[in-house]
């Protein structure tokens, strides 16, 4: 993976950007593929989330909590590119099946058509629980929200996901 | 129905995997200036051609509309005297210069006018009955170029020279005819060539500016003498009479609206 630019134009104190980008870049992309379900809004969300990193990199003292920093940074910028889209999908065509995330993950076809029928707060839930492994209280920090917030959304992904896939198997 | 129960292990391998897709390559770019900033310039330039289009569109009703209008025979009994009082109002003067015009008929040139630059007299208008229109023309005797803008304030005076507590006065941006915005017209020195219509940069009277005054007159409380403008620094005063119609009793309106552009009068 490439980091052109960050290298010319770091930010004052980010000696690590390049570093955090190589290890978290993935993550945080991932992260914006499975709340936003297609890869163009991802990939929107993703600059948007690097970028908002990038002007307050210095905010974080604490290197240690970077990784959950960042996953805050892009499930909150993934979350307002989904709602933009949800907007402007009342005007304009949606995008085509090539780009969402049934198609991504074509490892598990089946799982990705699943999660794309949950909704981007579930998504974001078991995303960052079971991809990441950060615990629920751990998301509920990243997507500032309560532990029993968390919980319920987790519980209701869980549900819709057994529905889904189970509907399948039919 | 079967529902199975979710493996959460294949879940874990599902999303780990995609945690692992390749990113795109940042865009530094966006790092480099908050993203308000682009969206602040179109929005100002959306802003701008918007004002324009519309400018010139009030300009070109206004120009149809006194264009064609049949020309007869004023309603004012004037004395074409002027009597400038050399009372400088600083505080009164529109002042407007140096505000930028929105693409007025004449381009706004020069300074603003100085009252003794400035002559004034009474030119045509016309009437219905009760109501009409009236054009105060203001002529740069200047020999450098000035400019008027804005609506300036005026009283009524009666035959003893008093201010008259009626008729009532409105400012207005658009009444009786389209008027320019409240960004004034530029005056030309009468020396300048050419002085007729169509010869300025969007046409009208070179060196002339006019000062609409729409009225809703009445037969009954017709007192009006003079009327006193104050622009320029300093205060013109115009012999007048509205002639009355036959509309019956009532308070005189007059709507005074922002200067423009002098149309040709012999």
């Amino acid at each position: 993976m490439t980091t052109m630019g960050l290298i010319e134009t770091p930010p004052p104190g980010s000696d690590d950007v390049e570093e955090a980008v190589a290890r978290y870049g993935s993550e945080m992309y991932g992260l914006t593929l499975a709340i936003t379900a297609n890869v163009h809004d991802a990939e929107d969300a993703y600059q948007t989330a690097w970028s908002d990193a990038l002007r307050s990199w210095t905010k974080i003292r604490d290197v240690s909590k970077r990784r959950a920093w960042l996953a805050s940074i892009a499930a909150r910028s993934a979350m307002h590119t989904r709602r933009r889209r949800a907007i402007s999908n009342r005007l304009h065509v949606p995008f085509s099946d090539a780009t969402a995330l049934m198609t991504v993950m074509h490892w598990d076809a089946e799982l990705g058509t699943a999660i794309s029928q949950l909704s981007p707060r579930q998504r974001a839930v078991i995303t960052l629980h079971f991809g990441h492994g950060f615990t629920l209280d751990e998301v509920g920090t990243i997507l500032n929200c309560r532990g029993g917030t968390v919980r319920s959304h987790l519980g209701r992904a869980l549900a819709n996901l057994r529905v889904v896939i189970g509907d399948d198997r039919d | 129905m079967i529902v199975t129960e979710i493996d959460e292990e294949r879940l874990r391998r599902g999303l780990r995997g995609l945690l692992t897709v390749e990113p795109p390559v940042i865009d530094d770019s966006r790092s480099r200036g908050t993203p308000w900033v682009g969206g602040l310039a179109i929005a100002v330039a959306t802003v701008v051609v918007l004002a324009g289009v519309l400018t010139t569109t009030l300009l070109l009703r206004n120009r149809a509309t006194v264009g064609v209008t049949p020309p007869s025979r004023p309603t004012l009994i004037a004395t074409p005297e002027v009597t400038p009082e050399p009372t400088p109002i600083p505080s009164a003067m529109p002042t407007p210069f140096g505000t930028p015009a929105p693409a007025p008929w004449l381009p706004a040139v020069g300074p603003p006018c100085t009252v003794s630059e400035l002559e004034v007299r009474v030119g045509k208008g016309f009437s219905n009955l009760s109501n009409g229109i009236m054009y105060l023309i203001f002529t740069d005797k200047g020999s450098a170029r000035c400019a008027l803008r804005g609506t300036p304030i005026v009283q009524f005076l009666d035959a003893r020279g008093r201010v008259l507590a009626s008729p009532r006065i409105v400012d207005v941006s658009s009444g009786y005819v389209p008027t320019l915005p409240n960004g004034g017209v530029g005056l030309l020195p009468l020396s300048s060539e050419g002085a007729y219509p169509g010869t300025g940069p969007e046409g009208g009277m070179r060196g002339q500016a006019s000062l609409p005054l729409q009225y809703y007159a009445d037969g009954c409380n017709n007192s009006i003498a003079a009327i006193r403008i104050r622009v320029a620094g300093g205060t013109l005063t115009v012999p007048l009479a509205v002639s009355g119609g036959g509309g019956g009793c009532q308070t005189t309106v007059v709507f005074i609206n922002p200067f423009q552009p002098a149309e040709y009068e012999p």
